[in-house]
């Protein structure tokens, strides 16, 4: 938020269209992952690929992101940004049905009654994802990205050693949360 | 000698994390312990039936193609960079409305956790008299932080109205532009003969209502230390930002057609000093150390920081330390901040700076391309 930032910009001709070059390789590559990421999350294509364009947004407002750090980068914001939204959605609904909700399911589509059942547990999946603490919800669903440990230590600024202590501690928290809501359903 | 395993390598395990060794040793070490397999089958239970819940959420849906994500991304560029915000920081608007945007910052940072609801019984105003800068390092701080500031940046964006109290007024006579604004205007007399161009913005108004349910979230991110006091969930915050002038005199038409920092534009800024309204003992230096905390200082820095400052007088103001020098300079009597942006080394000597101060509770800047001693020298010859 500095008013000096953009100032600070010098008009190199060639900097600037490298880095322009190197967003859209990155918006390629990766557009599809972490649409695909967010849908998982949210359920709805629309804010899903609302939150993906802010992601990629504001890669492309940053100064500097390294390369090699850039693929956790987008990961990291998306999510931040996907439970956000889960956490603004849950003030106004519960269990209500998703408008929009249209993904195919990755087993194979059962009967309705099943379908249903489904529907209702990624519904507590997102509740509890929701409602438990942001840091824990955020290293679950990057790990489920496919994050190796030491990604994930240099995209949320862990010590390497201490990810494994801190996932453990995630899912335990998951597990007990999902535990009492589905308890009280 | 067998040693029990933690949590810590057991999950590792789990992950495939574990280097070969280590893997190895878990395994003998499991065949001779029963606790240890307790243990280690409970987690391995528990690891999969999370992995299989969070594994739901995955979908094979049809994307966007990528000529619709690119064609949907270049509409949103455009529309974020249309909002208020982005007009008011753009590179063009900058030079005009540069005080204007340092009250908003402040009027921003205010809103956020600075200031408590407009309460029935005890209401209190609170007008900027000191400006201090503080220099933060953004690059030492990772991630959280910038990403901390970006969702305050799209909250602010969501939950904060805002609107123009009307349209900016332009004119070549300075007679007409002192009739539209409700506080004295100074001009300066130096350099002598210069010809200006005046222009009015009549101010904006900002709401807010604060949701803690969004707020805490963010800021439990940042730090375990972070409370939002409970007292502010569902206050209003109320902003109101009083007309700005602007004067600007040299070659300032290139400058914005061309979207570029001007050669030898010079732009002067008077407002008065934004009102925002809350609660005399609101507990301002609890609510100044989440701020400082906010910008990436430590628990301990913040607090010492927070204590030294009279919060409900001063706006502290946050410079990255790459981008700008600071010096404390004395200005037109009294103590201002003049920020430069460091030099890049080219044939132009005169790098880019902001002067800006505080007097009788009207906020003055100057900026523009031009060695500091004449910016200075125009500076106190305000009349």
């Amino acid at each position: 938020m500095s008013i000096l930032s953009d100032a600070m910009t010098s008009p190199q001709r060639t900097a600037a269209s490298q880095a322009s070059a190197d967003f859209e390789t990155c918006f390629e590559a990766l557009w599809p992952r972490i649409y695909a990421h967010l849908l998982g999350m949210l359920g709805d294509p629309a804010e899903a690929q609302d939150l993906a364009l802010e992601t990629f947004y504001r890669l492309s407002v940053k100064p500097v992101v390294e390369v090699g750090q850039m693929t956790g980068w987008l990961y990291r914001v998306a999510t931040n940004l996907g439970l956000n939204a889960l956490r603004a959605q849950k003030r106004r609904q519960r269990f209500e049905q998703t408008a929009g909700e249209q993904d195919l399911l990755l087993h194979a589509p059962g009967d309705a009654a099943q379908e249903a059942e489904r529907r209702l547990e990624r519904q507590l999946v997102r509740q509890v994802l929701a409602q438990m603490p942001p840091r824990q919800a955020q290293l679950l669903l990057l790990r489920q990205a496919g994050m190796s440990y030491l990604e994930l230590a240099q995209a949320l600024g862990l010590n390497p050693a201490s990810v494994g202590k801190l996932l453990s501690r995630a899912q335990v928290e998951f597990a007990r949360r999902y535990r009492t809501l589905e308890g009280d359903l | 000698m067998n040693k029990h395993f933690n949590e810590s390598q057991i999950q590792a395990y789990l992950d495939s994390a574990l280097d070969a060794a280590g893997q190895a040793r878990l395994e003998t070490h499991l065949h001779g312990c029963p606790e240890c397999q307790r243990a280690f089958e409970a987690a391995h239970q528990r690891s999969e039936q999370v992995q299989e819940r969070l594994s739901l959420l995955q979908t094979q849906s049809a994307a966007p193609t990528l000529e619709q994500a690119r064609a949907a991304f270049s509409v949103y560029r455009e529309r974020k960079e249309n909002t208020m915000w982005k007009k008011l920081l753009s590179p063009a608007q900058r030079p005009a409305l540069v005080t204007v945007v340092v009250i908003l910052l402040l009027a921003a940072s205010l809103a956020i956790p600075s200031v408590r609801a407009a309460a029935v019984d005890f209401l209190g105003l609170f007008r900027v008299q000191k400006i201090q800068f503080v220099q933060i390092d953004l690059g030492s701080k990772m991630g959280d932080l910038d990403s901390a500031f970006q969702t305050f940046g799209g909250f602010l964006e969501e939950q904060v109205k805002f609107a123009e109290k009307g349209k900016t007024v332009e004119s070549t006579s300075l007679e007409e532009i002192r009739q539209l604004a409700s506080f004295p205007i100074r001009m300066p007399t130096y350099p002598p003969g210069d010809s200006w161009e005046y222009s009015f913005h009549p101010g904006i108004q900002a709401e807010f209502t604060v949701d803690a349910s969004l707020l805490q979230p963010i800021l439990s991110e940042l730090g375990d230390d972070l409370q939002l006091p409970q007292a502010l969930n569902g206050a209003d915050v109320k902003v109101d930002v009083d007309g700005g002038f602007t004067a600007r005199t040299g070659d300032c038409n290139r400058y914005l057609e061309q979207n570029q920092r001007p050669r030898d534009c010079i732009t002067f800024t008077q407002v008065r000093s934004p009102e925002v309204t809350g609660p005399m003992d609101a507990d301002l230096q609890e609510l100044g150390r989440i701020y400082l905390r906010i910008l990436g200082f430590s628990e301990q820095e913040a607090r010492s920081f927070s204590q030294n400052v009279d919060w409900a007088t001063t706006l502290v103001v946050p410079i990255p330390v790459n981008d700008a020098l600071y010096t404390e300079v004395d200005v037109d009597g009294v103590k201002g901040a003049l920020l430069r942006t460091k030099t890049s080394g080219n044939i132009d000597l005169n790098p880019y700076f902001t002067l800006v101060w505080i007097k009788d509770g009207i906020l003055y800047g100057i900026s523009g391309r031009s060695s500091t001693s004449q910016a200075l020298e125009m500076a106190n010859s305000l009349k």
